[in-house]
């Protein structure tokens, strides 16, 4: 097996005889671990492992960039030279300054990296799975898919600018949907560490949430609502308008909706995120990012105030700021093709920091609104902030107290309108995909019913 | 092909008494080119090569898949798929066995390509691309950011299974995708234009440059100036990616095999049911020429075939890989996909779409007194459960007296598919097909088309 400080040695090594300007390597080491269920029983397991390398070339400021599996030597050389081809064909990108410089990182972190799970035996994996179908499967649910899934990987990043730096990190990922009648439960869990994912837990919430769908009716006619979000959904919500707003190269380019708007109110004062690669439940957790940079925890918004942006080397550059240690390559569900891909300005995970209430206070200070349990798919037009979601399953709030559980049913709005109308941040978070969000209640939605 | 004997390897699979294995070997290579702002914002070119092992024992299924392609790793992979087979089996509440029905089958299909885009000099193409952008960028002044995404690849395939099956084949796709952003005072607006297939680089070089690079530039200037959409149960002529949608995601995530053998599907035991207006023919395809999600075979070596889901309004059968098809006690339909050599093989859509019919288009629109036009759809969700439709369109018009009007911005659709099919009472003989990736379970990406035909239906219009 080649260790991947050799191959990104090596690939420093060929690269730097042939006179580039710069060269770096990022070569990635994956495994995954998959158990499926299908119809209440395990359909299938598997095993899938990789190793990948990515080599950036650059002469003077063309750059080139190369990507494939590794099992031999030729690979390395066939990946440099032909990065090294596409750099000598590329017209000169203008905005290119350089790769970022090395600077120490502590090697002894262990953040986002569990052995437990790294070395869990696929029987544990089966029977987890096993064990979340025994507890949802009850008063005739049964479930209909199920996903658990275990990535682990290490990947190594070297430059001819001092870079040297490789981090390891683990991953749990679970999803499950379930059928009774014409009515459907999901339930999605997330972390790094085994130890914060227990399946009964998850089998029982899948439970709750199906006997939530199964007596839910349609809802009808228009009202403007408050409405609280749970945080699987609201994930969804914020990676597609926050995580785009913030993004460097989007700020750059003025795609973003915040463009020169650091230091100005973007959000009700209640909402505070933070840019936090030292989650210990994080997918992106980490000490370095993708381009081998120390990552560093940051107020994204700091009460409503947008404080900061995230950006790779290359737009940090662009904007004469620098990287703030958020190139990643990574994915938050599989990394299968870290490698194939050039760093990009993304957040590693973002933390929403918690109100003072719970999530039963908040809602005994609703007159009229609707709690979310799970919409189609909790996608926000990051452009204009636009949406309208339709809502699979939630529950009327009435003067203060839960109600009837509603299905089929719109909640419309403008999700950055939405930040600045925040009524209440509930105390309970937890982590989907890479945001840990408490449940978030929002004013003057439309819930518009069929 | 290198040399990589998968043959042997798939006869140590029978030695260690698998009931069923396949050996599927990929070699991919992509090529993309990102324009942004007329600059080169990246080129990637990527290389990846893997084998994935499948063996059936004991009625359940173990996978393993390697890029270490030494003969060694081969060999531990099939055991290790063995072992993994063995542990769900054991976990299994009730052992079926599983005569798949797997004809052997020997052929090889080469790349359908007038041009092959390896022949092209990458300056040929890169020149072309800023052309493009120069042409959307400098539509007009309120565009803030232009992108043009250039992209390439070509799938090579092995695939041997117990059965004696030897077949080797190629899958070509190109696609070039504008997205044009325009922003004016503190209004923001995008829009994007897609071309798609499974061809070669004549998809591209046959283009007018000034005609496909105004289109995403175009519609972003004027969205600036739309209007806010109506609201309410409104009369719909959906455009192709929005008839599209409605296709896939709903009535043709129902209709894949998998769904079917567990009853999760809303169309479970459909089949002799009218499930739409007469007017409806709805079909998957993966033999259409040159379209962006046909396939010689699926990844299980059966051969794409075209079936019939909908025939005028009555349902009529689903898709299915090699186990639903076993299950059903039906032929499989070549329906069983997997993204790539590290992913599961299961029940997946190819091309999905409305036939035409017997309309122009602007006949529709002059025989609608009121209602909109919806088109370029931005999302859509799959429901099988419930059979509900949901699908944002970037954009549409008004329609009063059979004529459009005000260009409207952003605005979900929705409903219950099977209300919105039967009130179907006019299909275009205007006829197109949209390229992209569809995921089952949000993810397992492959590539497919939707589209079709316009329909005109009753359709719940709100969100703008």
């Amino acid at each position: 097996m080649m260790e991947l400080s050799d191959i990104v040695n090596k690939a420093i090594q060929i690269g730097e005889k042939k006179n580039i300007t710069q060269i770096e390597a990022y070569a990635f080491r994956g495994r995954m671990r998959n158990v499926y269920v299908e119809n209440s029983d395990i359909h299938l397991t598997t095993n899938n492992s990789w190793v990948g390398l990515g080599v950036k070339s650059v002469l003077d400021k063309r750059v080139g960039f190369m990507s494939g599996v590794v099992s031999s030597d030729n690979d390395i050389e066939k990946l440099v030279d032909g990065s090294i081809s596409l750099a000598k064909l590329s017209p000169e990108d203008k905005e290119f300054v350089s790769l970022p410089t090395g600077k120490k990182v502590s090697s002894s972190s262990t953040i986002g990296f569990d052995k437990e799970l790294l070395n869990l035996p696929i029987e544990e994996l089966v029977s987890f799975a096993k064990t979340i179908v025994n507890h949802a499967e009850k008063d005739g649910i049964k479930v209909m898919n199920g996903l658990v899934r275990i990535n682990d990987y290490t990947f190594h990043v070297v430059n001819s600018l001092g870079v040297d730096a490789t981090h390891s990190g683990t991953f749990m990922f679970v999803h499950y949907s379930t059928k009774i009648e014409k009515s459907e439960g999901v339930e999605k869990a997330y972390s790094a560490r085994f130890k914060d994912l227990d399946p009964v837990a998850i089998g029982e919430e899948l439970y709750r949430k199906t006997m939530l769908a199964l007596n839910a009716k349609p809802f009808k006619g228009t009202k403007t609502v408050t409405a609280i979000i749970k945080p699987v959904e609201l994930e969804g919500m914020i990676n597609s308008s926050i995580s785009v707003a913030v993004n460097g190269e989007h700020v750059n380019k003025k795609r973003s909706p915040w463009v020169g708007k650091l230091n100005q109110a973007v959000a009700s004062d209640l909402l505070t995120i933070k840019d936090n690669p030292s989650l210990p439940e994080g997918p992106r957790s980490s000490p370095i990012d993708d381009e081998g940079v120390p990552t560093k925890e940051k107020a994204l918004i700091e009460k409503g105030i947008l404080k900061s942006y995230v950006f790779d080397s290359y737009n940090g550059n662009i904007a004469k700021v620098g990287s703030t240690g958020n190139g990643f390559r990574r994915g938050t569900r599989s990394i299968e093709d870290a490698y194939q891909s050039q760093a990009t300005c993304r957040p590693s995970n973002l933390e929403i920091i918690p109100g003072n209430k719970t999530l039963d206070q908040l809602i005994s200070e609703v007159k009229f609104g609707v709690i979310i349990e799970k919409f189609a798919a909790p996608n926000v037009d990051g452009i204009t902030g636009n949406f309208g979601l339709e809502i699979r399953s939630a529950v009327l709030i009435e003067n203060g107290e839960l109600t009837q559980p509603i299905k089929h049913a719109l909640l419309i709005g403008n999700f950055y309108k939405g930040l600045m109308s925040i009524f209440g941040v509930a105390k309970e978070a937890r982590l989907a995909e890479n945001v840990k969000t408490p449940a978030i209640g929002f004013e003057g939605f439309q819930l518009v019913g069929k | 092909m290198e040399n990589i004997d998968i043959q042997q390897a798939v006869e140590y699979a029978k030695e260690l008494g698998v009931e069923f294995a396949d050996i599927r070997y990929e070699q991919r290579s992509f090529l993309s080119i990102q324009i942004v702002n007329g600059s080169i914002r990246s080129i990637n070119n990527a290389l990846k090569n893997g084998i994935s092992i499948r063996v059936l024992k004991d009625g359940a299924w173990g996978y393993t898949s390697t890029t270490n392609l030494s003969r060694e790793q081969l060999k531990k992979s099939i055991e290790h798929a063995v072992t993994l087979a063995k542990i769900s089996s054991e976990k299994l509440s009730t052992k079926k066995k599983l005569e798949l029905p797997v004809k052997s089958i020997t052929k090889k299909v080469s790349a359908d390509m007038k041009i092959n885009p390896a022949d092209i000099s990458l300056e040929e193409k890169i020149k072309y691309l800023l052309e493009l952008d120069d042409i959307q960028r400098k539509y007009d002044a309120r565009i803030i950011n232009s992108n043009v995404r250039y992209t390439e690849s070509l799938l090579r395939v092995q695939l041997v299974n117990t059965s004696g099956s030897l077949l080797e084949w190629e899958e070509p796709r190109i696609s070039l995708v504008f997205v044009t952003f325009a922003k004016e005072n503190e209004k923001l607006q995008y829009a994007y234009h897609p071309i798609t297939g499974s061809a070669g680089y004549e998809l591209v070089n046959q283009l007018d440059p000034s005609d496909v690079g105004i289109i995403a530039a175009r519609d972003a200037v004027n969205l600036l100036s739309a209007k806010k959409p109506p609201s309410g149960s409104l009369t719909v002529i959906a455009d192709p990616s929005i008839s599209g949608l409605l296709a896939h995601e709903v009535m043709g995530h129902a209709s894949e095999g998998d769904e079917i053998v567990k009853r999760r599907s809303f169309l479970t035991d459909a089949v002799g049911k009218i499930v739409a207006s007469e007017l409806i023919t709805m079909v998957d395809d993966g033999t259409i020429k040159g379209a962006y999600g046909s396939i010689p075979f699926d990844s299980e070596g059966t051969p794409s075939s075209r079936t019939v889901i909908i025939e005028k309004g009555v349902y009529k059968g689903y898709m299915h890989n090699l186990e639903t098809a076993t299950i059903m006690g039906v032929e499989p339909t070549g329906n069983g996909r997997a993204q790539d050599f590290n992913r599961r093989v299961w029940v997946r859509m190819t091309n999905t779409f409305f036939e035409s019919g017997d309309w122009d288009l602007d006949e529709i629109i002059s025989d609608t007194k009121e209602g909109i036009l919806a088109m370029k759809a931005i999302s859509g969700m799959e429901d099988p459960v419930g059979g509900g439709f949901e699908s944002r369109a970037l954009m549409g018009y008004t329609i009063e007296n059979g004529e459009k009007k005000d260009l409207i911005r952003s605005f979900t659709l929705t409903g219950n598919a099977l209300e919105i099919l039967k009130t179907v009472d006019a299909v275009s003989k205007d006829f197109k097909l949209d390229g992209g990736f569809c995921g089952k379970g949000e993810e397992d990406w492959v590539p497919v088309t939707t589209g079709g035909a316009y329909l005109r239906a009753k359709i719940i219009v709100g969100g703008g």
